[in-house]
């Protein structure tokens, strides 16, 4: 199934451009003085999964958007089997490719098979909407993908990730001859990936073209045929996979070379007292009994899958869930906060997990975002201090490497990853003294993410103590000093990080026990 | 291949520290910004009205009597304005200030007929009525308990309508006060009305509070998002239930200020008030889903309707053509908004064929 790069296309035996499905040549697209193409070429075969790669800003999903027919671009060409293909006629682009990004596109009040089958006509019988028709076809459509899921279920009722596998159903049913997943692994379980990569060759066996997009690298060694990579708007390099190693593919995405780096050594200080107990945290039905402790100068890493209750349960902690009960204990034992504000004042910061709609306010200056839990609380009729203000933005800006322009900048026009970081610097203004993160860096390039790790260790070096969860457990191995495993929403165990493996841990937080 | 190498690889990333950044390199200029802000182009409008009606009526528009009759008659309008934009800035909205008004000439007059009370002090207790009685009903109900703005407003809407009914019977009643309408309502300080130097006077509070307190970015944050304002420690409840406060204690000015007129507090007072309130608001640049907008934006889009009703009177058009020219005027600003967010290729214009698929 491997294809050759389209510089070797003239090798006898091996397709070439005149076999390739889709063909874009000089794709160039600027949004006002930004230029998000400068003239990227991108070429995917039938039969074939393509790994598209780039960091923020390299133009990825400007590209898909006009592959896909909802973005026109300003300048270049596309063709499809041959055919050359008018920007303005995106209908024909909309026929022949389907997308799945990470911006769901469900309909929440509506069925899984209703949802799945929206594009298609609905089966009728006797002129009107044949129900049972219209759920044989959605669960025929489930089980492609191997989902135990009703198709009668109503889809805001779903877990996140199972929406996002209705949604790759619900593509996958269109059967266009080419799919492109945007990202669609970040809120899958492991077992899920591995069912959609049966998913995704099978379709590829069958013809169709699959343009891949993750922000995990493996992903892209272990599932795709060829890699694409951007740079800045521009195509870097296009070969066969295997003629990849980690290090070329990163030094072709970042466009220099990198070198070894070593995890910091542990510095945890357990003869210490902890600096937070959590005992007996219940939240409704998805957090039971929760108890666990941090000590000064560690990293926890709340292990869990999507859905165990990890982000419950630092939201409990952090006071944001009036239903939540439980203990407390930072110098004496008190209820859980009432408030984040309550909270904040015993010394906790939260960043939480979703920062466009639960950490920042996008269409206010990144000196406003930096300084909002600093000054709240308090008389609220008093002057801003801008220059104060100013003081700390700049301090806050500086120290975690944020690349801003200026500091009245919106921070919704801001990438994710200096985004991530000025939702981290407006905790750290607080000076907390537990600081729990929810997913730290969900949806962040590698440069920016490697940046945040940094920022996370440096906070630990200076005494706090860290609790991060996340899905992701390399990441979870990188950070973590100790681990705790949610399961169901109860805690199933602990371990140091010398007892950890991710095998290990992923066992345990699939309710394998210790 | 092992992970750490992975972070190897990330970590060169972070040392170069630029890596590219396309959003980044090219900042939009702050004259973009100008360009593009609607008090911007709704200045620009104001302007082009003013000169065309300068040039048209030669004598008798551009004369300091006749900029101080726009500027009284606007004054009621621009006070309930203020209110209102401090409601939509927290992405709410309230259908109530104009029954609210209404309801509030009347506990004037009862105060000053009834209780004899001094004007002034029945003026103030007015004003803090207004604002009671938004932030215990409105904000209230829509703040803490979290209900829908558009059903609450519309509720208490109906509500203090019955209520005026029931006090008035459907009768003005005259106000037993000669101080309010000679010395308050047609009295001048330097040349210029005590209700329009009022409605300064609050929009410059306005203006301050919501620019340079913290409480003026709360609302701003509680607008923009209201579940990252919550979870940065700002207490929202209690800034959206301030904001209908607000809205509820102008909408009082704004009654007496209308009562003071005719010397009557009236049942009919703030009929319109509401949709005029909300079309000079919204024309100001303010926005529906809340967390954008200014004071500044509502002043100039009050000021707007203020000349085009002055200026359509004087050349002998009726509140008719007001309306319409009105109407068509808050259409074309959505239009206007749109092409300006998404450019002329986003406009689809068919009408009876619809698109296949979502673009």
């Amino acid at each position: 199934m491997e294809h050759v790069s389209s510089s070797a296309s003239s090798t006898p035996g091996q397709p070439g451009v005149d076999d390739a499905l889709l063909v874009a040549t000089g794709m160039t697209k600027h949004y006002g003085g930004i230029r998000a193409l400068q003239g990227a070429d991108f070429t995917v075969y039938p039969g074939e999964i393509h790994g598209l790669i780039g960091e923020n800003g390299s133009g990825k999903s400007t590209l898909l958007g006009i592959l896909s027919g909802q973005t026109i671009a300003d300048a270049g060409t596309v063709s499809i089997s041959g055919t050359p293909i008018h920007f303005s006629d995106t209908r024909l682009l909309r026929k022949n490719v389907a997308i799945v990004t990470q911006e769901l596109s469900l309909a929440l009040d509506l069925s899984v098979a209703e949802n799945i089958l929206m594009s298609h006509d609905k089966p009728r019988k006797f002129g009107r909407i044949d129900w049972a028709e219209l759920y044989r076809r959605g669960a025929v459509a489930l089980k492609r993908l191997g989902l135990d899921i009703d198709p009668r279920t109503q889809v805001g009722t779903l877990r996140i990730d199972q929406q996002q596998l209705v949604e790759i159903a619900k593509a996958v049913n269109l059967e266009h001859q080419i799919l492109i997943l945007d990202e669609p692994t970040s809120s899958l379980t492991e077992d899920a990936v591995l069912m959609l990569a049966r998913t995704m060759r099978t379709l590829r066996d069958a013809g169709t073209a699959i343009i891949f997009v993750s922000h995990r690298l493996d992903e892209f060694f272990d599932f795709t045929d060829r890699i694409t990579v951007l740079r800045d708007g521009r195509t870097i390099s296009t070969r066969k996979t295997v003629s990849y190693t980690k290090s070329t593919l990163v030094e072709d995405m970042l466009g220099y070379s990198v070198e070894h780096y070593e995890r910091e050594g542990v510095k945890s200080e357990r003869n210490a007292d902890p600096l937070l107990r959590v005992l007996n945290v219940n939240v409704g039905h998805k957090v039971h009994d929760a108890g666990f402790e941090v000590f000064p100068g560690e990293v926890v890493g709340l292990v869990g899958l999507e859905g165990a209750g990890r982000s419950e349960l630092l939201m409990a902690i952090f006071g944001a869930l009036p239903e939540a009960t439980g203990t407390l204990d930072m110098d004496g034992a008190k209820p859980l906060p009432t408030s984040p504000l309550h909270a904040m004042r015993r010394g906790i910061g939260l960043v939480p997990g979703d920062r466009k709609s639960d950490g920042l306010m996008l269409e206010m200056s990144i000196q406003s975002n930096i300084n909002i839990p600093r000054t709240a609380g308090g008389l609220r009729l008093r002057w801003l201090k801008t220059r104060n203000e100013l003081t700390v933005a700049s301090r806050t800006s500086t120290a975690l490497l944020i690349q801003k322009g200026s500091l009245a900048r919106e921070v919704g026009s801001l990438s994710g990853g200096n985004q991530q970081k000025v939702l981290l610097g407006k905790w750290l203004e607080t000076n907390p003294k537990v600081l729990l993160m929810d997913e730290p860096t969900r949806g962040v390039d590698v440069g920016a993410k490697r940046e945040i790790h940094n920022i996370i260790f440096d906070v630990r070096n200076r005494g706090l103590g860290v609790v991060v969860a996340s899905s992701d457990l390399e990441e979870l191995m990188v950070l973590s000093d100790r681990f705790v495993v949610m399961f169901r929403g109860q805690i199933v165990g602990e371990m140091s990080h010398s007892e950890a493996t991710t095998a290990r841990l992923s066992h345990m937080a699939t309710g394998g026990g210790t | 291949m092992s992970n750490d190498l992975e972070n190897a690889l990330a970590t060169e990333a972070a040392g170069a520290g630029d890596s590219p950044d396309v959003a980044l390199s090219t900042r939009p200029p702050i004259w973009n910004r100008v360009l593009h802000s609607r008090v911007t182009s709704i200045s620009v409008l104001l302007i082009l009205l003013l000169v065309f009606f300068a040039i048209t009526q030669r004598e008798t528009f551009l004369t300091f009597d006749n900029m101080v009759l726009l500027l009284i008659s606007s004054s009621v309008l621009f006070l309930v304005s203020i209110g209102l934009t401090f409601v939509l800035l927290v992405g709410g909205f309230d259908l109530s200030i104009g029954a609210l008004m209404a309801l509030t000439t009347f506990i004037l007059a009862w105060l000053v007929n009834q209780l004899s009370v001094p004007i002034v002090v029945a003026m103030a207790l007015t004003i803090i009525f207004g604002g009671l009685l938004g932030f215990l009903t409105n904000g209230f109900l829509i703040g803490r308990l979290k209900l829908s703005f558009m059903v609450v407003t519309l509720g208490t809407m109906t509500l203090f309508m019955g209520l005026v009914k029931l006090i008035s019977g459907g009768q003005t009643i005259v106000i037993k006060s000669t101080w309010l309408v000679d010395t308050f309502s047609f009295g001048k300080v330097v040349g210029i009305p005590i209700p329009v130097l009022c409605s300064i006077a609050v929009f410059a509070i306005a203006a301050f509070t919501l620019r340079y307190t913290l409480f003026g970015r709360d609302i701003y944050a509680v607008g923009g998002n209201q579940k990252a304002a919550r979870l940065s420690g700002i207490n929202v409840s209690r800034t959206v239930m301030l904001a209908y406060g607000l809205a509820g204690a102008c909408a009082a000015f704004g009654g007496l200020v209308a009562a003071s007129r005719t010397g009557s507090a009236g049942p009919t007072i703030g009929d319109t008030i509401m949709l005029q309130a909300a079309a000079a608001v919204l024309i100001g640049g303010t926005s529906l889903r809340g967390g954008s907008g200014s004071i500044l934006g509502t002043a100039i889009g009050v000021l707007f309707f203020g000349v085009l009703s002055n200026g359509l009177t004087a050349a002998g058009f009726g509140t008719q053509w007001q309306q319409t020219i009105g109407g068509i005027i808050i259409v074309g600003a959505a239009l206007a908004d749109k092409v300006q967010r998404d450019g002329w290729a986003s406009l689809d214009l068919r009408i009876f064929t619809a698109r296949s698929r979502r673009t």
